[in-house]
């Protein structure tokens, strides 16, 4: 990334103006709220009636809140299951249309359901898994089997990340597409005749080519994988054994439906930290093990 | 990018590559049985459908589209969506595309910070200030109007669409914005006319990227708005299939409603489409 110094056309200091809208809605919406929130999560304060400045209450409430902790354990459990469905299943798709003639028609069906409203995949899935006249129990009992509740536990978290995969492979199946068409076809084609087999071609030639590629999706899966509120709440309904509860669906029920605002902002600090905290695992991971990336 | 050698190839021919391709063909019908059938299940009455959720129907029945149109006001709520959608891409395009430009061919006093503070938004999940903004939203009154949305959706799409305008400027020498500044253009003059058309095919892709995170947002509007009459397709139709959860049909159809004409739209501009999401959505 070059940083602008090379195509500077003229300086002077009222050309600020060009940047100040931007800055100013970013400002606005996104870092006064967030400095806000900071503020908030020592704060005690429900319903709109601050009570108390300078608490740590909310913190400690965290680490002893029984429902945090199932959240915290269901998002990584999510991320455990979408790192296979999502980025996982996208690799393989890939790796498999890449070696296709006329493999277009593969690549744009497999594309198209990212392109809906998470409400329509939700509420559809909603659908699918539904115990009665669902399409998953109709299709078991016409094969002998019996009806299976999917959307609540031992299932819960597994059926919303199939649903995940099933909207993203497509998504990494296109970023891997990408980074393999990088690859000239003589490599792959040397290989071929030097008597590589197709899972070497794949393993020993493709995969450390795109690398990089690869980080990058575990980074999207990680991060998305605590960010993720849209499915979780348009798929499951409330139950008694928080079978489903995630860290946003947690967030959002703290501070809106139970307008405590405090905890709500505690706890989005606490999601916040931990989505940093990848970032930075995963960066420094990619430093070390993966480097810089090869250009052809 | 997709440079083609015409003497080298890697396509696996033979009994592999027509194993691959089975393989392939049987996890695409996999993939695409759901958006199937509920385009067969949408086309039926609800008790035919109760009975029977996988039998293809003798005959189909269309009164469920018209049905879910009118009671999930899905024309309505498309009007609301528009608007929405529209303000927020304009918004961001218009203030990314003046702030990248400054970004890249500008100099004046803090330049770099104001810079670096719009990678604060590519880390910042929008949980992270979410609770500061509903309660900024509700003290000003803003919560429960149009731009409790808007205003979130075209900050939180600021950003990306910046790094990507601006990244795009670095790219190109700016040898035509010189020569129209010693020619006497001023810089606003240079960036209308000269930069912005230079830079059109990216902003293209940002329109793509942020017309469809605009469109489908569901969180922020699920959180400001809870008046009917403001509400976007995506939560009034969560509303719907929460109501009705008896009428599958008209479930499926309303869903149907609102996906063909998204398939559509897929399918003549997907090449478009697959740059802006993936571009978008890479950030780096």
């Amino acid at each position: 990334m070059f940083y602008g110094v090379i195509n500077m056309i003229a300086k002077k200091n009222s050309y600020i103006l060009f940047a100040l809208p931007a800055v100013l809605l970013f400002l606005i919406i996104v870092v006064i709220p967030l400095l806000f929130t900071v503020v908030f999560s020592f704060t005690e304060w429900r319903r709109f009636n601050i009570i108390k400045f300078g608490t740590f209450e909310h913190y400690i409430r965290s680490l002893s809140d029984p429902v945090l902790g199932k959240a915290f354990i269901h998002n990584f459990l999510y991320i455990l299951f979408t790192i296979f469905l999502e980025s996982g299943t996208g690799l393989l798709l890939a790796g498999i249309v890449i070696h296709l003639k006329r493999s277009i028609i593969y690549r744009s069906l497999f594309f198209s359901p990212i392109i809906l409203p998470s409400i329509v995949v939700g509420v559809l899935w909603r659908q699918i898994y539904a115990y009665h006249a669902g399409l998953l129990n109709s299709i078991l009992t016409g094969l002998g089997g019996k009806d299976i509740d999917w959307l609540s536990y031992p299932f819960t978290m597994i059926s919303v990340s199939i649903v995940s995969g099933w909207l993203f492979a497509g998504f990494f199946m296109t970023i891997f597409y990408a980074g393999l068409a990088r690859i000239p076809d003589s490599i792959i084609e040397s290989a071929k005749l030097d008597g590589a087999s197709a899972s070497g071609i794949f393993l020993k030639i493709e995969l450390p080519l795109i690398k990089n590629l690869i980080m990058l999706a575990l980074l999207i899966v990680t991060t998305g994988g605590f960010k993720g509120f849209d499915l979780f709440q348009i798929l499951l309904r409330r139950d008694p054994l928080e079978s489903g509860i995630v860290l946003p669906v947690f967030l959002v029920r703290t501070f809106f439906e139970n307008q405590d605002i405090g905890y709500g902002s505690a706890v989005s600090m606490l999601l916040t930290l931990v989505v940093i905290a990848i970032i930075i695992v995963i960066n420094f991971i990619n430093k070390i093990f993966v480097g810089r990336v090869e250009e052809f | 990018m997709n440079k083609k050698h015409k003497s080298y190839n890697r396509e696996f021919t033979g009994v592999f590559g027509k194993a691959l391709r089975i393989f392939l063909v049987l996890a695409l019908m996999v993939y695409l049985l759901p958006i199937l059938w509920m385009y067969v299940s949408s086309a039926r009455t609800n008790a035919d459908f109760i009975n029977a959720p996988l039998k293809i129907p003798s005959r189909l029945y269309f009164g469920n589209y018209v049905k879910a149109f009118k009671m999930a006001k899905i024309g309505y709520h498309f009007i609301i969506s528009t608007i929405i959608t529209t303000v927020s891409v304009l918004i961001i395009v218009t203030f990314s595309s003046m702030a990248a430009f400054s970004f890249s061919r500008l100099r004046y006093k803090g330049r770099d910070f104001l810079y670096s503070l719009f990678f604060l938004g590519l880390i910042l999940p929008t949980q992270s200030f979410l609770v500061g903004m509903f309660v900024m939203f509700r003290v000003t009154h803003i919560l429960n109007t149009l731009w409790s949305v808007i205003l979130p959706v075209s900050a939180i799409g600021l950003p990306i669409a910046i790094l990507l305008i601006k990244a795009f400027f670095d790219s190109l020498p700016s040898s035509l914005e010189e020569s129209a500044l010693i020619e006497g253009a001023n810089v606003f003059q240079i960036f209308w006319f000269i930069s912005l058309p230079i830079a059109n095919a990216i902003i293209a892709t940002v329109i793509v990227f942020d017309t469809i995170n605009a469109w489908n947002e569901f969180m922020l509007p699920f959180v400001m708005i809870q008046s009917e009459r403001f509400k976007p397709l995506t939560t009034s139709l969560y509303v719907f299939s929460t109501k009705h959860s008896a009428k599958l049909t008209l479930k499926l159809a309303a869903l149907t409603i609102i996906a063909t004409p998204m398939f559509i739209v897929y399918f003549i501009f997907q090449n478009q489409i697959q740059k802006g999401i993936t571009a978008g959505a890479l950030k780096d």
